[in-house]
């Protein structure tokens, strides 16, 4: 028996994910068959548990019918304006095209009409190949020899209608690219066909860039590669217009409509999915699904790594068969969120005929009701939106010291590759994955989902929510795209912000605002770690789709290619906060040092512990050791932790207040400490393999509680010290009177 | 694995990935005749009370080895939400159902320590190692 496709499901997402009360929210879902399933507005984290899951139900909304939705997977341009009545006559369809993934057939550029088409096209076989259909008949001119995957090529296809059809690929040279050297091996390939009155000329349809329209609403045959300077021309394939192609720029001179993809490359980095085109008027294109763009040209000689600076070398797009930004499924259901509703951690619960999904999303107050708010990392939840760690990264199980245990939920999300991959996934052609969309089914945000390593991200965020909840605190609840677009006048009407367990990911302006705040008075518990760790940005007209390039550092599913470290949404070169002169130390006193998933330690007090400063902190706490019992690993001191370090920046007047022990061989330091390959980076070996506690308090009257540790949330409600810690400097950080320093 | 008579039409005479294919079978030959010689009963019954640690020296050789393994093919735990464990063998393409093997050996008080402990046992018979009986 296999774990068959077609596992029932019902999976949905809300139309975005920061709403207000009041405001009417839309919910796209889709299933495995058609399903009538009950709907319901549910508050995570709060009421009675059952099936691990806290909910209380707020709203019922009725029976819902649900079917399955088809999702347009994969990168491609179309220029809809081009459809029109071009005259008849010989054309050239052309591309500077260095193509990732052959073995299939992918189309380069097309054409289709209901009663015919053409395309330029890379046959399974690799080899080039210029294809015409019409009235039935069938003809192609395909190349002798196949491309090479990681070489650069001028792919042309001529399309005489007299005299038939010739395709010729050469090979370009360029100075640098550690992918594929301009090895000898690497041919000019060409096939004529003669044929006559198969084709008349151009069609009266739009032209698509890297996919062929195979249905009414649908492309097939999409493309993995880069390409460059697509673009349609008059005339017949000649050796005079192959000499004018060989410059890899479009031939202005017999243009009928081209696109430069380098025009998307600002000062600022790009914006929205429109490419200008050129040639005739209303030849704009569309991208869609989000390619990689800021990527490095077949001119790219390596004298430059930012875009900004060389945009004539960036002129490329990197083109997936399985990129996705939205997926455009219709609205299932709507409803109005009842204008009283508290601020906090929703879902829409569907459910019925044996499936069931929970679609979360996040209710903003309609005015700030407390001093006390959650500033949840949506940015985080997109970044391992959903992942496959286990189906896809080998390098998963060795991470985390212990044999993989997969959910239904991971079988649905490995065989359902068309909800999209997470920023920790590669794609089939081995890119990284730099995209991620909040308009798709977030399959591991979900209240009951189990990462391989135990509960991660949201479910481990709503016990935080649980027990602010438990202890009687009001806290409202805000997002990492509201602090992204407010800035610190989002957080400025709190006394205290309070962050998940894993809020690594930051946009320059999220930072920011969060800097800002503490500068101005602000207090933070950062009841996390690994926090504050990796620069990303988000689309300026497309605010859902957040883009992350990792650079060639860190601790990290894969490394950005040579030259592609800025990211196309900002200009900004992308990595590690702690790279970029911002390490997180500096902002929370502590940062990040080790992982280990095996089992979890605990904490042990320092002297500074003692300083009457820090007297509030351990009110009612005797013990010298804390936080040895949990639900994550069985102690406080888990997963992902932070150190105090003062060489990174952690304050020199900050109090560190505990630090951990009990950790194993499974511990291992972070991957950019270790400069050198030695051995003994183990928690049993490097000392500086550990979590630490740290209270600092800002020049501007600002403090800081750090914990260090992801896994110290799984211990409130269950470690009696470690509970009352936490409460003690979550009250006072709610008392406006100044904190002692 | 491509074989040689899928390479590439053309001069290049041999797929460059097989070179590869060549030098780390080698690799691997070489690691896991030495790993074999680790595993002994009481490796195996110390993998068995603890698996996932503290583990001795030569525990931690063998499990770093075995859990580095190319995803295609590898060995994991699938807790369905019906009920019980079984044992998945990934298929290591995207989109391809994992291989239901089936019910993993859940004798003891932790299910899924006795479900690793099975994975376990599988993939040391796999590197040619005889943990004993089952």
């Amino acid at each position: 028996m296999t774990a068959e496709p077609g596992t029932p499901y019902v999976v949905g997402y809300p139309d975005r994910i920061s709403t207000r009360p009041g405001e009417r929210l839309e919910v796209m879902a889709s299933a495995d068959a058609s399903r009538s399933v009950s709907a319901a507005l549910v508050r995570l984290g709060t009421g009675a548990a059952a099936d691990g899951i806290r909910e209380t139900e707020v709203l019922a909304l009725g029976r819902v019918d649900v079917v399955p939705v088809q999702t347009q997977l994969g990168s491609f341009m179309v220029a809809p304006g081009c459809a029109r009545s071009w005259e008849p006559g010989a054309f050239v369809a052309s591309v500077v095209a260095s193509p990732s993934r052959l073995g299939r057939r992918q189309a380069l550029m097309s054409q289709v009409v209901p009663t015919g088409s053409w395309t330029l096209a890379l046959l399974g076989d690799g080899r080039p190949s210029a294809q015409v259909t019409f009235g039935g008949e069938e003809r192609a001119a395909t190349g002798d020899r196949p491309l090479a995957e990681g070489a650069w090529y001028v792919v042309a296809g001529g399309f005489d209608p007299e005299h038939g059809l010739r395709v010729v690929a050469w090979p370009l040279s360029f100075t640098a690219s550690w992918r594929a050297a301009a090895d000898s091996w690497i041919e000019r390939s060409e096939g004529t066909t003669p044929c006559r009155g198969v084709i008349r000329g151009m069609l009266d349809a739009p032209v698509v860039v890297a996919a062929r329209q195979g249905g009414a609403s649908s492309f097939v045959d999409c493309y993995d590669g880069k390409l460059e300077s697509p673009q349609l021309l008059a005339g017949v394939l000649g050796e005079p217009l192959l000499g004018e192609l060989s410059t890899g720029r479009l031939v202005t001179r017999a243009l009928r409509c081209g696109w430069d993809f380098s025009r998307r490359l600002s000062a600022t980095g790009t914006s929205g999915s429109a490419v200008a085109g050129d040639g005739a008027p209303d030849c704009d294109g569309l991208l869609w699904n989000s390619p990689a763009e800021a990527v490095t040209g077949h001119r790219w000689d390596g004298s430059e790594q930012d875009f900004r600076l060389a945009p004539e070398q960036y002129a490329a797009v990197h083109f997936h068969s399985d990129d996705l930004d939205d997926c455009r499924w219709p609205p299932s259901l709507g409803f109005v969120l009842p204008a009283e509703l508290p601020s906090g951690a929703y879902a829409v619960r569907l459910e019925g005929e044996g499936v069931a999904d929970r679609v979360p999303f996040f209710v903003r107050p309609r005015a700030p009701a407390s001093a006390l708010v959650f500033l949840a990392p949506t940015a985080s939840y997109l970044a391992y939106a959903n992942d496959h760690p286990v189906s896809d990264g080998s390098f998963s199980e060795a991470t985390a010291g212990r044999t993989p245990v997969l959910y239904d939920d991971d079988l649905v999300i490995h065989e359902h590759r068309e909800w999209g991959l997470s920023c920790y996934d590669a794609h089939l052609d081995g890119s990284g994955v730099g995209i991620s969309s909040a308009r798709r089914p977030l399959v591991n945000m979900r209240p009951a989902h189990r990462y391989h390593v135990g509960p991660w991200q949201l479910p481990a965020d709503l016990a935080i929510l649980g027990w602010l909840e438990d202890e009687g605190f009001a806290v409202d609840v805000v997002t990492d795209e509201d602090l992204h677009r407010e800035g610190a006048d989002l957080l400025a009407p709190y006394r205290a912000v309070v962050s998940g367990t894993h809020p690594e990911y930051f946009s320059t302006a999220m930072l920011d605002g969060l800097e800002a705040y503490l500068e101005q008075g602000g207090r933070l518990v950062s009841l996390g770690a690994n926090g504050y760790y990796w620069r990303v940005a988000f689309d300026r007209d497309r605010p859902w789709v957040m883009e992350l390039r990792r650079g060639h550092a860190g601790s990290g599913a894969w490394e950005s290619w040579p030259g592609e470290a800025h990211l196309a949404f900002s200009g900004e070169l992308g990595g590690l906060w702690r790279n970029l002169g911002r390490p997180p130390q500096r902002l929370a006193g502590v940062g990040y040092a080790a992982q280990g998933f095996d089992r979890s330690g605990w904490y042990r007090r320092l002297s500074d512990s003692d300083d009457p400063r820090a007297a509030f902190i351990f009110e009612g706490v005797t013990a010298r050791v804390f936080g040895t019992t949990g639900a994550i690993g069985g102690g406080a001191v888990g997963q992902e932790i932070d150190r105090y370090d003062l060489g990174l920046g952690s304050p020199r007047d900050a109090l560190l207040l505990a630090t951990s022990e009990g950790l194993t061989d499974g511990s291992l330091r972070c991957a950019e400490e270790v400069s050198f390959s030695v051995p003994g980076t183990s928690a049993r070996s490097d000392p500086k393999v550990r979590a630490d506690v740290v209270y600092l308090v800002k020049p501007g009257g600002g403090g800081v509680f750090s914990t260090g540790s992801i896994a110290w949330a799984g211990s409130l409600g269950v470690d009696r010290a470690l509970s009352r810690i936490t409460r003690n400097v979550v009250t006072r950080f709610c008392d406006p009177a100044p904190l002692p320093w | 694995m491509v074989s040689d008579a899928d390479g590439p039409a053309g001069p290049l005479r041999r797929d460059p990935r097989l070179r590869e294919d060549e030098a780390v079978a080698v690799r691997r030959r070489e690691i896991e005749q030495h790993l074999v010689t680790l595993v002994t009963p009481a490796l195996v019954d110390e993998h068995r009370l603890a698996p996932r640690g503290p583990h001795s020296p030569a525990l931690a050789r063998v499990l770093a080895y075995l859990r580095q393994a190319p995803t295609a093919g590898k060995l994991a735990i699938h807790a369905p939400r019906s009920g019980g464990m079984r044992i998945l063998r990934l298929s290591g393409s995207q989109g391809v159902p994992h291989e239901d093997l089936g019910p993993a050996g859940v004798d003891g008080p932790c299910a899924e320590d006795a479900a690793a402990h099975d994975v376990f046992l599988r993939r040391l018979r796999a590197l040619g190692a005889d943990p004993g009986a089952p």
